[in-house]
C-alpha cells in the first residue's frame, strides 16, 4: 500500500518538474525502523521516483557515526535536503500534513536557487557575525506553521 | 491515515496587466477565482497565508455546507476549492499585501516582493480572530493562549482548558478540544448563547466540557508556565477569584482585515460598504465574503458573494478601456 496515492504522486511530479539542479535527500533512520521512521522511509522512497534529479541516500542513525556528526542529527527519523552544499536544512519526524508543501518547496528552492527574501531581510543575513540555530516546532495540521518553517528555510539558504 | 497537503506558489509575472487581482483566499475568493478564471479573466490571487482556505483552514469540521450530508473536514474542503480553481488557471501567489492604490483606471497593489497591476480588484480579505483585549494577551499568545484549536489543541493531551465565547465557534472547538484535554471550561459573559442550538445539545452532553455562565475574564496571569491562573469576575455578584488552567482559548467573534484599505473606500464598522452587484463605493473595485458589511458570515454566503462579483467583474472588464 503506497504512502502517497496515484493523485498526489502526479502532482507532485509537476511541482517537481521546474527543479534545476540535483537534489539529494539524506535519510537517518535505523535497521529496527522506530515509530515513523518507517513511514518516512517508504515516503522518500515513492517521492525520489517523481524526479530524475531527486535522489535518496539512507543512513543509520546507529552505525554512520561520523555521517551523524557530520550533519548535527540528535533524533530521527531525521531528513538533511542537499543540493551543491549543505544548506543546514533538517526536516525531523515525518514531514506530512501541511509539512508535506514546505518539505517540496524546500527541494525546490536549493535546487532552483530561488529565494524569496526582501532587501531588509538579506541586508540583516549579511551582518550575522555568528552561527545561528533556527529551530522551527510544528503539528502537521496547523496552517500558520509552513511559512515560518518556509522562512527559517529560506534564511538558512540566503546564509552562509 | 497519514496526510499529504500540496501548495506549491505559482511563478507569476508581476511586469503584465492582470484582468483581476484577488486579494486574499478564503471561500469567497477561491470561489471568485474559479468564475473569473473559467470566464477567461487572467486572474492572479494574493494570499498572505502558505495555505489557501482563510478560516476554513482553522475550522475542523463544516456541518452545514450543502452536498456534505457526511460533515467535510474544513483543511479538505479549502484544498479542494483551492484545486478546482487552479485547474481552471486560476494562479496563487503568496505574498502579502502591504500597499493599494485603488484610483484610477489601473488598480496598483504591493507586496513585500512585488508591485502587481490589474484593471479589477477584489478584496476577500475576510476576518481574523477577535483578541479579548486585556493586559498580556499578546505576549502571552503562543503561549497558553490561542485562537485556533486544530492548530493548538493537540498541545494539551489530558490537560485542562478554558474556552472563552458563546457562538458556534466557542462551541464547535470546544468538541474538538474535548479530543485532547480532559477537562474544558466554556467562559460566557450572559447564559444567551448565539450558538447553534445543535451545538449548544452536543456541548452540554459532554461530560469533559462544563458551561460557566455570566462570567468574564478580567485578567491572566501566566507569569509560571507551570501554573496559569485566570482572574474571573462573577458579573451578576461582581465577585472575583482565580482559576488555574493549562492554556486559554478564545473564539469571541471576529475583526475584518481591512486596515490597508481604510480611506480608499467606505467603510462601515470595518467593514466594507458594498452594492448588490458587490462593488466597493470605489469603480473596478469589488469586495465579497466576510469582509462585506452584512448579517451572516458563513462559507455558503461567502461562495455565492464570490461567484456573484466574478459575474459582474467580468462584465466590467469587458467593457474596460485604457483610457478611460
Amino acid at each position: 500500500m503506497p504512502i502517497l496515492d496515484d493523485k498526489v504522486i502526479s502532482e507532485v511530479k509537476k511541482i517537481l518538474g521546474s527543479m534545476v539542479k540535483p537534489v539529494t535527500l539524506k535519510l537517518f533512520t535505523q535497521p529496527f525502523e522506530c515509530g515513523f521512521c518507517k513511514e518516512t522511509h517508504n515516503l522518500l522512497d515513492e517521492l525520489v521516483t517523481a524526479s530524475e534529479k531527486l535522489s535518496l541516500e539512507v543512513q543509520q542513525f546507529d552505525q554512520d557515526k561520523d555521517e551523524v556528526q557530520k550533519y548535527g542529527i540528535d533524533k530521527i527519523p531525521a531528513i538533511a535536503i542537499l543540493g551543491e552544499k549543505d544548506y543546514g536544512i533538517r526536516f525531523y519526524g515525518i514531514p506530512s500534513g501541511y509539512e508535506f508543501s514546505s518539505f517540496l518547496n524546500a527541494i525546490l528552492m536549493v535546487s532552483t536557487g530561488i529565494v524569496k527574501l526582501t532587501e531588509d531581510t538579506k541586508a540583516f543575513l549579511n551582518k550575522l557575525q555568528n552561527p545561528v540555530h533556527i529551530q522551527v516546532f510544528v503539528t502537521p495540521t496547523c496552517p500558520y506553521c509552513p511559512p515560518a518553517v518556509m522562512l527559517a528555510h529560506r534564511l538558512a539558504y540566503y546564509s552562509d | 491515515m497519514l496526510d499529504f497537503n500540496l501548495s506549491a506558489d505559482t511563478n507569476a509575472d508581476p511586469s503584465g496587466l492582470y484582468d483581476l487581482i484577488i486579494i486574499g483566499g478564503g471561500p469567497a475568493g477561491l470561489t471568485a477565482g474559479l468564475y473569473a478564471a473559467r470566464y477567461k479573466l487572467k486572474t492572479l490571487m494574493l494570499e498572505k497565508a502558505f495555505a489557501a482556505g482563510g478560516q476554513l483552514t482553522a475550522t475542523e469540521w463544516v456541518e452545514n455546507y450543502p452536498g456534505f450530508p457526511e460533515p467535510v473536514l474544513g483543511q479538505k474542503l479549502a484544498q479542494d476549492m483551492e484545486a478546482q480553481a487552479k485547474l481552471f488557471g486560476l494562479q496563487i501567489v503568496n505574498e502579502a499585501v502591504t500597499q493599494v492604490e485603488l484610483a484610477g483606471n489601473i488598480k496598483k497593489v504591493r507586496t513585500d516582493y512585488n508591485l502587481w497591476q490589474a484593471k479589477a480588484i477584489l478584496i476577500t480579505t475576510g476576518a481574523s480572530s477577535r483578541k479579548l483585549g486585556i493586559r498580556d494577551e499578546d505576549q502571552y499568545t503562543g503561549k497558553g493562549i490561542s485562537y485556533c484549536a486544530t492548530c493548538d489543541g493537540p498541545f494539551y493531551p489530558d490537560k485542562f482548558v478554558a474556552v472563552i465565547g458563546g457562538g458556534n465557534s466557542a462551541f464547535e472547538e470546544s468538541l474538538f478540544l474535548a479530543k485532547y484535554a480532559s477537562r474544558i471550561i466554556l467562559i460566557h459573559r450572559s447564559d444567551n448563547f448565539r450558538a447553534d442550538k445543535i451545538l449548544q445539545e452536543r456541548v452540554k452532553a459532554n461530560p469533559k466540557i462544563e458551561l460557566l455562565t455570566h462570567t468574564s475574564v478580567q485578567e491572566i496571569d501566566f507569569r509560571e508556565p507551570g501554573n496559569k491562573k485566570l482572574i474571573l469576575m462573577d458579573l451578576i455578584s461582581q465577585e472575583t477569584r482565580e482559576l488555574e488552567i493549562d492554556g486559554l482559548f478564545v473564539f469571541i467573534g471576529n475583526v475584518p482585515n481591512t486596515a490597508i484599505f481604510e480611506g480608499q473606500i467606505d467603510l462601515e464598522a470595518g467593514y466594507i460598504v458594498t452594492d448588490r452587484k458587490h462593488q466597493t463605493s470605489l469603480e473596478g473595485v469589488w469586495a465579497a465574503g466576510d469582509v462585506e458589511a452584512k448579517a451572516l458570515r458563513q462559507v455558503a454566503t461567502a461562495v455565492g458573494d464570490g461567484a456573484c462579483a466574478a459575474y459582474w467583474i467580468h462584465k466590467y472588464v469587458d467593457e474596460w478601456e485604457e483610457d478611460l
